[in-house]
């Protein structure tokens, strides 16, 4: 069948008739599918005369722990007739927590969701939560068979669902706790017994646990490498455990009350970073968020790891090379313990609370605690059934179940301030000095205490702000709307007198109709919507009319007060100044490689592209452990090339993370030049070869003709390569979101990363929309500048031809 | 100036085609040869490789006496003129006649010389030697006031001039232009021809001319080359290239229009020479072809330029006119004899009418004879 012959013709023919068909065929068969699940979801809900929506995750738990939730919701439904319960499932916390943001916005949240216990003071300050309190007396006075007794859980649990408004533990109870962890460290007992130590016992003492990580330090296996004594994490969570067992506390009876320049706070930090920094091996820490948890004693190079809860045992589970067991934190001065709690809690904007309660008080019953207690992930916080062997299962590891129940008692639970923006600055500083190691820990805690004090005596903070004005902008917005749209449809319907052109023309508007519809709905409208919402204050926790008017105040908080927002700006330009320039020259070196006439040039080529359409996610999961310190690939081939020079390969995202975290992501980059280099090439074939020729002859060599012939023809392409990629740039974030989360301290966190961290964790969705405009002013006057400062060294002439 | 020798120059592409064969040829100093041929038969070739941009794989070629197979251009000290100019189109005229020049200058620069710390005053004499260069190749051209603009700026003639200003400032030893004219309108490539042919002459330097243009090839070559499939046909000066063409396609492929052929057979006796082709007969005293009259009847193509076929003229036979074609200073006339198609030419002012029968004869004293072979070689 050649082409141009009838028969190639007539196939073209049925060819493009068969896809127009399937094509059509697709569009209605999936309007038709959406259409009939409405229409079968309206059939229903005339049976149903109610419906809950539950949201929750699954992050440790995997499909485990989603097949209970869903099997103990099955059996609600059959318990309760005209009951419907819809499960929603995003993953893990971190999408949890974004769709639980996104439904609260659009006014439709769940019935019943979890919250940790670590939100229920920014939950219930954005009075998101719904006070359970009378449910339970009613419940009581009712005497209910299957009424929750409080008296029957752990009462750490129950109170860290107290808030009063100031402090967690008293006042209204906004969750019933569904399961609990205390925290401690795992240990790896091959390592113990090949130190000749003897296993932790469950009262065991800082000064133990640290000669037993000394003593593995110095173990070094069949290669002579050395082990490490302990991964210890400094999550913001446990350094205040850690505090706690030597008594001690970041705050006093409340966070206007800080204690970080109490002097056994001080001392206390002081010898753990001592630990980490100035010792050899005894001390690792989560480097990561890919690397912390489980990965790096699962490894079998570590003796210890935490301090962690009860959250890892599903996956130390399917450890096989050596054996492991559980003991729990360590006591210093004091014995203290901290609890990690998550409940099942009911949304203020409930519009079925009776129903939601019942759905809880199920839930959180002993049934299906003893079920969720099989996935062993959680401690059951009704204490019979802890105790019961639900939870106390001597057939799998960790053997000392016991070591999570005995600190119980005395554990507390550590609680955050309604402003969710503490916790990560006080994880961010101190890390600097715990796990970074550049700073002191006076310096850190100085740096919290100033960072902190600006935040909160920021207007923004503390004032009181008009509801926003979005009368006045509906309607101005509703006139230039209506403006644009009457515009737009005396062009597309005015008359060009020509008959045929004004055929042509409508025909012309018809098709771009949908674009422009798009155009409109999905860009120009959020883009205005940014802009008004970056003079306000909203949460994105509720509709946009609970939003209030803050004029430039988010901007100067922003460009005056915010150090953080600085040091962002101040990283990504640094990663901006070492990713332009070096991933433009590899592009260009690459295109002179790939412009070869060699050989299976083309399979090179699209070996090179290939990185760069990989997805960014995966990419950035690979990388992270390219960059592994001990183990990655990276060191491992720089190891023996520094050993010459004496040197060691930089502890990437560690201690050497102030020099070289931005630039790992530069280097990452660096193996994805393919789109650049596709347009390099692209420009290099453009090149006329007679120039060459001619230079030649002009007596110059290949350098020469490089720069003073390939560059000079090249010059537009390079800058707008350079441009793009400068763009690119600050724009940079999935690569730090998958494998630092902008970690160590803030010395990965990227602008937009940044603005992530306000948006979605945060809740400062005006903050964000401020944040968002100014990096495009900034991206603007780059992009000016680099047009303005190149305009003598691009030649267009090489184009014009 | 110099002399360019090659013996048994040969090029082989790497695929097996073979572009070039067994090119021996001697340039003199100063002399202006012209490489023609149909596209195709390696003369572009021939020349690049004279540059220096392709490979010699067969042969010895020699500049003054120096071997230069395995020289690059830049060691070659020639100049090439582009088809397409090549002129850089990020610099300015100025630039673009000096770029050449800056190559070779013997101070380093000022960011050179911050490293070797021997800064000298030497390289700004020679900043203005080399400007003073570039000032003189641009008023030889007549394009002075060019010097400032930009290529892209310049209509196809200026570019032309510059191109030749680039290579005409260097001095170099050899001159090399590669169909330099082709991209001109007709007026101007006459023109551009007369001034070259001057330049030369004020120059007096080596060139090296390749065109497909047999009458370029004529009009400028001291001695012209013409190629055909890589290979050698002739070499002659344009007159000997005209009046005694090597072969059959030497004598097809020069003149306007083409020499008459005709295969047919011919006979000798003594001085009396008989060509029978099909039912034309030629007959008349060639003694130039008496050698040939041992061999007796023999099959041959006779080659008559169209100014050699005489109209109306006594004893002829008779022909139908085809066609005229006016040219004002003389008429090309086809005509038709015994089935035979002739083309003559004629002063202006005879007159002969389309349709018309006419006497048609030859002048065999004139005429080419050729072996009716692939060869096609030259016999008298």
């Amino acid at each position: 069948m050649r082409r141009g012959s009838e028969i190639w013709k007539t196939f073209t023919y049925l060819a493009r008739g068969v896809f127009a068909f399937a094509a059509i065929a697709l569009v209605l068969w999936s309007f038709g599918r959406v259409g009939l699940r409405q229409w079968n979801h309206w059939r229903e809900s005339a049976e149903i005369k109610q419906e809950l929506v539950v949201l929750h995750w699954s992050g440790e738990g995997g499909p485990e722990e989603d097949e209970i939730v869903d099997n103990s919701l099955r059996a609600f439904e059959a318990a309760n007739p005209g009951v419907r319960v819809r499960r929603i499932n995003p993953g893990d916390a971190g999408s949890f927590y974004t769709k639980l943001q996104t439904m609260l916005a659009s006014g439709e949240p769940p019935d019943v969701f979890y919250v940790g216990a670590e939100r229920v003071a920014s939950f219930s300050d954005m009075d998101l939560l719904e006070p359970l309190d009378r449910f339970l007396e009613s419940d009581h006075a009712g005497n209910v068979a299957d009424r929750i007794k409080l008296e029957d859980f752990y009462p750490t649990t129950v109170s860290a669902f107290r808030f009063d408004g100031k402090n967690a533990g008293n006042g209204a109870l906004y969750g019933i706790p569904k399961d609990f962890t205390t925290v401690g460290f795992y240990y790896n007992k091959d390592l113990f017994a090949k130190a000749g130590l003897k296993f932790p016992s469950n009262n065991w003492t800082w000064d133990e646990y640290i000669a037993d990580a000394r003593a593995i330090a110095k173990l070094k296996d069949a290669n002579g490498e050395p082990y490490i004594g302990s991964e210890f994490v400094t999550w913001p969570m446990m350094v205040r455990a850690y505090l706690r067992s030597e008594g001690v506390e970041v705050r006093g009876n409340n966070f206007d009350d800080l204690r970080l320049e109490d002097p056994k706070v001080q001392a206390a930090l002081e010898r753990l970073r001592s630990w980490r920094q100035d010792e050899t091996n005894t001390l690792t820490s989560g480097r990561s968020k890919l690397a912390t948890g489980a990965a790096v004693f699962t490894t079998g190079r570590v003796g210890m790891a935490g301090p962690f809860g009860r959250w890892v045992v599903p996956e130390y589970r399917r450890i096989h090379d050596f054996d492991w067991d559980y003991a729990p934190l360590p006591r210093g001065a004091a014995d203290g313990n901290v609890i990690a709690t998550v409940s099942w809690s009911m949304a203020k904007q409930s519009k079925n609370k009776d129903t939601a309660w019942k759905l809880i008080r199920w839930l959180t019953g002993p049934d299906a605690q003893a079920s969720g207690a099989k996935l062993g992930l959680a401690i059951p916080t009704n204490r019979a059934v802890a105790q019961s062997t639900a939870f106390l299962d001597s057939t799998k590891k960790p053997l000392n179940n016991q070591g999570f129940l005995d600190p119980a008692p005395n554990a507390l639970v550590v609680d955050w301030p309604a402003n969710p923006r503490f916790e990560q600055l006080l994880g961010t500083t101190l890390d600097r000095a715990l796990k970074v190691g550049d700073q002191t820990v006076k310096q850190s805690t100085d740096d919290f205490n100033r960072m902190w004090l600006a935040e909160n005596s920021s207007p923004l903070a503390r004032g009181n702000f008009e509801a926003f004005p979005w009368s006045l902008f509906g309607w101005s917005i509703s006139m230039c709307a209506i403006v644009v749209i009457s515009l737009l449809a005396f062009l597309a319907l005015r008359s060009y007198g020509d008959s045929a052109m004004t055929r042509e023309a409508r025909w012309g508007w018809l098709l771009v109709s949908p674009w422009l519809l798009g155009f409109m709905i999905f860009m120009a409208f959020p883009i205005v919507m940014s802009l008004l919402l970056g003079f306000a204050k909203w949460r994105g926790v509720s509709t946009l009319d609970e939003a209030t008017w803050v004029g430039w105040g988010n901007y100067k908080q922003l460009l005056f007060h915010d150090e953080r927002f600085i040091t962002s700006l101040k990283v990504t330009l640094y990663y901006t100044i070492i990713a332009v320039p070096g991933g433009q020259m590899l592009a260009l070196l690459a295109a002179l490689l790939m412009n070869q006439k060699v050989r299976g040039i083309h399979f090179f080529r699209a070996a090179w592209y290939l990185p760069s359409v990989l997805a960014g996610v995966g990419v950035a999961v690979l990388w992270r452990w390219v960059f592994d310190t001990d183990g990655g690939l990276m060191n491992a081939a720089l190891r023996p090339l520094l050993h010459v020079f004496g040197a060691t390969p930089p502890d990437w995202f560690g201690k050497d993370a102030a020099t070289w975290g931005a630039p790992a992501f530069a280097i990452m980059g660096f193996w994805m030049v393919g789109g650049g280099m596709m347009i390099y090439l692209a420009g290099l074939q453009g090149v006329p070869e007679e120039l060459h020729e001619a230079a030649q002859i002009d007596g110059v060599g290949a350098f020469g003709r490089f720069f003073r012939i390939t560059i000079p023809m090249l010059s537009p392409v390079i800058l707008f390569n350079v441009i793009m990629s400068i763009i690119g740039c600050f724009q940079v974030f999935t690569q730090a979101f998958v494998m630092t989360g902008g970690e160590p301290g803030d010395l990965t966190r990227f602008y937009v990363l940044y603005l992530y961290n306000q948006a979605f964790e945060f809740y400062e969705m005006g903050y964000a929309s401020a944040m968002a405009w100014i990096l495009l002013v900034i991206i603007l006057a780059f992009t000016m500048l680099t047009l303005r400062g190149s305009r003598k060294l691009v030649h267009y002439e090489g184009l014009r031809r | 100036m110099a002399t360019i020798s090659l013996d048994r120059v040969g090029k082989i592409y790497p695929g097996g085609v073979r572009a070039v064969e067994g090119v021996d040829l001697r340039i003199a100093h100063g002399e202006f040869t012209v490489l023609v041929g149909p596209s195709g038969c390696g003369k572009s070739t021939l020349l690049r490789m004279i540059a220096g941009l392709e490979t010699i794989t067969e042969g010895v070629m020699k500049i003054d006496d120096l071997v230069v197979n395995q020289l690059p251009p830049q060691a070659r000290d020639i100049a090439m003129v582009f088809q397409n100019y090549a002129l850089y189109p990020h610099m300015n005229v100025h630039d673009n006649m000096a770029f050449g020049l800056l190559r070779r200058r013997k101070f380093p620069s000022r960011l050179k010389s911050i490293f070797s710390g021997s800064y000298n005053s030497g390289r700004k004499t020679e900043q203005q030697e080399i400007n003073r260069k570039v000032t003189a190749a641009a008023a030889t051209l007549g394009i002075t006031q060019l010097l400032g603009r930009r290529p892209a700026a310049l209509s196809g003639g200026q570019r032309q001039r510059v191109a030749l200003g680039r290579a005409l400032v260097r001095q170099p030893k050899v001159f090399l232009l590669d169909e330099p004219l082709s991209n001109l309108d007709a007026k101007l490539r006459v023109e551009m021809r007369a001034e070259l042919r001057m330049l030369h002459r004020r120059l007096g330097v080596t060139m090296v001319y390749v065109t497909h243009d047999q009458e370029e090839a004529m009009s400028l070559g001291d001695r012209v080359v013409v190629l055909k499939d890589g290979l050698v046909q002739q070499i002659a000066a344009p007159q000997e290239i005209y009046s005694k063409p090597a072969n059959r396609f030497v004598a097809e492929f020069v003149g306007t229009p083409t020499m008459n052929m005709l295969e047919g057979s011919l006979t000798m006796k003594d001085n009396w020479a008989t060509f029978a082709s099909k039912s034309l007969q030629f007959q008349g005293v060639v003694s130039a072809w008496q050698p040939l009259a041992p061999r007796g009847a023999q099959s041959a193509v006779l080659g008559i330029r169209p100014e050699h076929v005489l109209l109306n003229a006594a004893g002829g036979m008779s022909a139908t006119v085809d066609a005229v074609e006016h040219y004002g200073d003389r008429m090309d006339v086809v005509v038709q004899a015994s089935g035979q198609r002739l083309v003559a030419r004629c002063g202006p002012d005879a007159s002969i009418h389309e349709g018309s029968t006419i006497s048609v004869a030859v002048d065999l004293t004139r005429a080419h004879l050729f072996e009716n072979n692939q060869a096609g070689m030259r016999i008298g």
